[in-house]
């Protein structure tokens, strides 16, 4: 019935930790590595308060799958990586600042509201039996229709990412354009730059000499 | 009854020659419509006016179309629209009776005229087209019956002399003389329209209190207005006393001072000479300066109770022809000299309404249109044959133009008032009103006022009498000038289409004065008179010895100056140097007129476009300086940046969730939900 | 003291905002992907420990089902993020978030 404490503190620290190491690690395969580890804990936490499915499913698609994923990502933007500067954007504090203040939210949320939720008496059969057969029967009979909207959103996922991943004939002539398109943009902006800084420095002139008009 | 419909094909005829102008495929053609609709239109106001002399006794025949009406039930304007009509028609009393025939006539002879004189013209359509509509805005002013109908005909012959002055438009002068045209009779029009309106707001209760239900109440009505003025002259009229009808009636002077070119609103007619000549004619004699001494005659029930009124008409009446007769003589411009003659004889008209002669100004408004016309025209031919204006450098028209001359010399003797020509009979039963002074309640000008008359119309009739002779003598008599690129032996006799009107014009100066000779009955004074009760206004021998015997006078000394020129009179001219040049620029009027508008309003507008560019445009740059550099600064949050959207987005987040929270535990008063 | 909703949701919120602050301060965008991929375990967290200590008979498990949702919805994302991502490396030669900034005003 009841959840070990020291399991669930000792687990619970880990993934907050390896979470922390996912952000705050410079390199970014570090980085990936920590957030498998940190999928780990969380599959850990599942099991420890008896969500064996899910612990499961975290551990084959979270814990496996995309991480995959993320480190074929890294590996074909390599070229990237050797030039990237510094890890964090400059105004990093700032984002710390709002984090916090979204947490200090969160933890307000549940101070005014945590008596008012509903509880109830994990039954001791989901313990014994494991939630698999309660699980597939929630998502068979009352989910049936978002299960069935969900495969077809996998397939149009995986459709559209063949299609915008896939480097096709017409694209090299499209980069080229594109280069060209980049360069003559580059240009117009420096312009545009030049003449907004000349009319911002007349708007700050021109207030004290309105002789524009005669 | 039937025949008074007639007048409004009379009015309606020549509109529809103004419309059809432009149907035929030759512009002659067009003038060819225009005519035969001016000359239908006169055939058939003669046959009103006969119809008319046939009934003498009849009341004034009334015939009108409404065409707005307001429903008694939903009164608007506070009360005051209340169970009113808005009418158009025609009115025939014999005060239109007889003008019709005169304008109708008047501009069909203008129009014969101008086939010669305009020969040629490129606007030659355009140009008939104008007079037909200039034709029929006076013909409806003449035949209207209610103030409405006047106003808007009124505004119609303002338009057409304004399109006719400015003829030439690609001419500066011309264009400025018709500007000028329209902007100072525009000041007048302003007095009639506050008239109208004024009188409006004052008379329409009480005209609607009087209408039975059911039946339609026009408070504009002429006949409906005389005895209104009549009630509040007697104060039956709530509201309406004494001063009001005074400023009713100094409102209705100042449209007609406007129109008829009177002081001080004068300075528009010369100017006007730079349209064509049959133009000036047409201007001169019949349709747009003649407007103004009509207004004055239609309303004179309201001046009759407004008499200190009528004493301001006598006096600017006095004082135009005392200045129109005195620049006349010192111009050496034929159609100026004219002009200013124009502005004496309405002075003449005016001075008459003035002292209560209403047949004497009414006649002399008669006889001036077929001498004025007719100098005008026979000016024209004059003008074209040599192709010059100054009378200085014409002479020996008499040996080369000899129909032309004939008809100058007769209608010089009708202006001039010598004996038994029309000019005649008309200026000196005004000289014998001004003598008598006969006001029909008795006399009320103050001894001052009368001596002044006196003396003004016996200077117009001396002076009258001098200058047309001076300037027949002048061009007509002298020796051909010598000009340069000018052979006088080229000047022959103008086209006959020019002659004719002439003629024409010439005989009725020569007889039409014979009218106002009482005669079968019927005497022009109790014809043309407005008022129910026929004007008495006997055959006056001190006056028209006096008056006659002043334009003999006149007479006799133009030729023992130009002609025959004896020492002692032929230096006078040379004597009269300054006054001669003040004269001649009208004693400065524009210029005082321009200094006048220089400092009143040109001036203190200069200072309006300082307050649009420091402060209207100012605050409009302002705005869109402020809103571009925002737009610069705010651009920039559009950096494109992920993360900086994200960053706002969880911020929002935040705020909102926070201020949720707080809301639903109640730390903001009167918000939410407290546990 | 036991273990309760609570617990779970602390660490869920914790989790959350790891991923939050790791999404507004990373610059590469793989590294944002990941902070995405927190963020939803962080709410998986709270799905599921409101299927264990709300559990009710009337729908039993539900949320649990949602967080398989979840994970599913975060399958098809990471593959099309991993894929644009690819493309706007191809265009671009870079992952810096910051420095893909075409829309810029």
């Amino acid at each position: 019935m009841t959840v070990n404490p020291v399991a669930f503190y000792v687990i619970a620290v880990l993934v907050v930790a390896t979470a922390i190491a996912v952000v705050a690690v410079p390199n970014i395969i570090h980085a990936a590595v920590a957030l498998i580890a940190c999928f780990f804990m969380v599959a850990a936490l599942y099991l420890a308060i008896g969500a064996d499915f899910l612990a499961a499913t975290q551990l084959l698609i979270y814990a496996g799958a995309i991480p995959v994923l993320i480190i074929f990502a890294v590996m074909l933007t390599r070229g990237s990586m050797r030039r990237e500067g510094n890890s964090w954007v400059r105004w990093w504090p700032l984002a710390l600042l709002v984090t916090m203040g979204l947490g200090a939210v969160l933890l307000g949320v549940f101070a005014v509201s945590h008596d008012r939720w509903h509880r109830g008496t994990y039954p001791q059969r989901l313990l014994d039996d494991g939630t698999t057969r309660t699980i597939g029967d929630a998502l068979l009979n009352r989910y049936a229709l978002p299960f069935e909207v969900a495969s077809a959103l996998l397939l149009v996922a995986l459709v559209g990412a063949v299609l915008l991943a896939r480097r096709d004939e017409s694209e090299a002539v499209l980069e080229r354009s594109e280069e060209e398109r980049r360069q003559r943009e580059e240009r117009v902006r420096h312009r545009r730059e030049e003449r907004d800084r000349a009319r911002r420095a007349r708007l700050r002139d021109g207030v004290s000499t309105p002789d524009e008009s005669t | 009854m039937q025949y008074y419909n007639l007048t409004w094909a009379v009015v309606l005829v020549p509109l529809g020659g103004a419309l059809f102008a432009y149907l035929p495929e030759s512009a002659r053609n067009a003038a060819r419509v225009c005519i035969a609709s001016t000359a239908i239109s006169f055939v058939l106001s003669l046959l009103v006016l006969a119809y008319r002399l046939g009934h003498l006794h009849a009341a004034p025949y009334e015939s009108l179309i409404t065409f707005w009406s307001f429903n008694p039930a939903q009164p608007i304007g506070g009360g005051v629209v209340n169970n009113f009509t808005a009418q158009a028609g025609i009115l025939v009393d014999g005060l239109s009776a007889s003008i019709l025939p005169v304008v109708a006539l008047v501009s069909l002879l203008v129009q014969v005229h101008s086939l010669g004189y305009m020969r040629g013209d490129a606007g030659y359509r355009r140009y008939f087209a104008i007079i037909a509509f200039f034709t029929f805005s006076m013909l409806a002013l003449v035949a209207s019956p209610n103030f409405l109908n006047l106003y808007f005909a009124w505004e119609g012959v303002g338009l057409g002399s304004f399109l006719l002055i400015g003829h030439w438009w690609h001419k500066p002068e011309a264009a400025a003389a018709a500007k000028k045209a329209f902007l100072v009779t525009r000041i007048g029009d302003l007095g009639l329209l506050l008239a109208i309106v004024f009188g409006f707001a004052k008379f329409a209760p009480h005209v609607a209190s009087l209408t039975p239900p059911g039946q339609v109440s026009d408070p504009f009505n002429f006949s409906v207005l005389s005895r209104e003025w009549q009630f509040a002259h007697q104060g039956l009229v709530p509201g309406v006393g004494g001063r009001t009808l005074a400023i009713l009636a100094l409102l209705v002077l100042m449209g007609a001072i406007g129109k008829s070119a009177q002081l001080p609103l004068h300075t528009w007619l010369p100017d006007a000479m730079e349209g064509p000549t049959p133009i000036s004619a047409l201007i001169h004699a019949a349709t747009m300066v003649a407007a103004g001494v009509y207004l004055i005659a239609r309303t004179y029930p309201l001046f009759l109770v407004a008499p200190h009124v009528l004493t301001v008409v006598a006096l600017i009446g006095a004082l135009s022809a005392v200045f129109g007769a005195v620049v006349a003589l010192a111009h050496t411009d034929i159609k100026r000299i004219i002009a200013y003659s124009t502005i004496s004889h309405l002075g003449l008209m005016f001075t008459a309404l003035g002292v209560g002669a209403f047949t004497a100004g009414v006649f002399h408004l008669f006889t001036h249109a077929w001498f004025k016309a007719l100098l005008f025209l026979a000016a024209g031919n004059v003008i074209q044959a040599y192709g010059t204006q100054d009378i200085r450098e014409m002479g020996g028209v008499w040996s080369r133009m000899r129909i032309t001359a004939w008809a100058m010399l007769l209608g010089c003797c009708s202006a001039a008032g010598v004996v038994f020509f029309a000019g005649f009979w008309s200026k000196d039963s005004i000289v014998a009103g001004v003598l008598r002074n006969q006001f029909p309640d008795g006399g009320h000008h103050s001894l001052a006022v009368k001596a002044a008359l006196i003396v003004a119309v016996c200077a117009v009739s001396l002076l009258g009498a001098l200058y047309p002779f001076r300037m027949f003598f002048i061009a007509f008599l002298g020796d051909p000038a010598r000009r340069r690129g000018f052979t006088p032996q080229r000047v022959r006799e103008s086209p006959p289409s020019m002659v004719m009107p002439v003629v024409v014009l010439a005989a009725l100066s020569c007889v039409a004065g014979f009218i106002g000779i009482s005669g079968a009955g019927v005497t022009f004074g109790n014809f043309v008179f407005a008022l129910d009760k026929p004007q008495n206004e006997p055959f006056d021998i001190a006056g028209v010895l006096l008056g006659a015997g002043l334009a003999l006078i006149g007479v006799a000394v133009a030729y023992l100056i130009w002609v025959r020129p004896v020492p002692a009179l032929a230096r006078l001219p040379a004597r009269m140097g300054r006054l001669a040049v003040a004269a001649r620029n009208g004693f400065h009027v524009d210029a005082a007129y321009a200094w006048l508008v220089d400092r009143l309003v040109l001036r203190p507008a200069a200072l309006v476009p300082r307050v649009d560019e420091g402060i209207t445009d100012a605050v409009a740059d302002g705005i869109a300086d402020g809103v571009r550099a925002t737009a610069l600064e705010a651009r920039r949050l559009q950096g494109g940046r992920l993360q900086a959207y994200a960053l706002t987005a969880f911020v929002g987040v935040v705020l909102m969730a926070g201020g949720f929270t707080l809301a639903a535990t109640g730390h903001f008063p009167g918000v939410g939900a407290t546990r | 003291m036991t273990i309760g909703i609570t617990h779970l949701l602390v660490v869920s919120a914790a989790l959350f905002c790891v991923g939050v602050f790791g999404l507004l301060s990373r610059r590469n965008a793989i590294a944002l992907l990941m902070s995405v991929e927190l963020m939803f375990n962080g709410v998986n967290v709270a799905l599921v420990g409101f299927a264990r200590f709300g559990y009710s008979n009337l729908r039993p498990l539900s949320g649990m089902a949602f967080a398989l949702f979840v994970i599913t919805i975060a399958a098809a994302e990471v593959a099309v993020a991993v894929a644009l991502l690819l493309v706007a490396y191809r265009r671009h030669q870079t992952v810096q978030a910051d420095e893909l900034d075409e829309l810029r005003g």
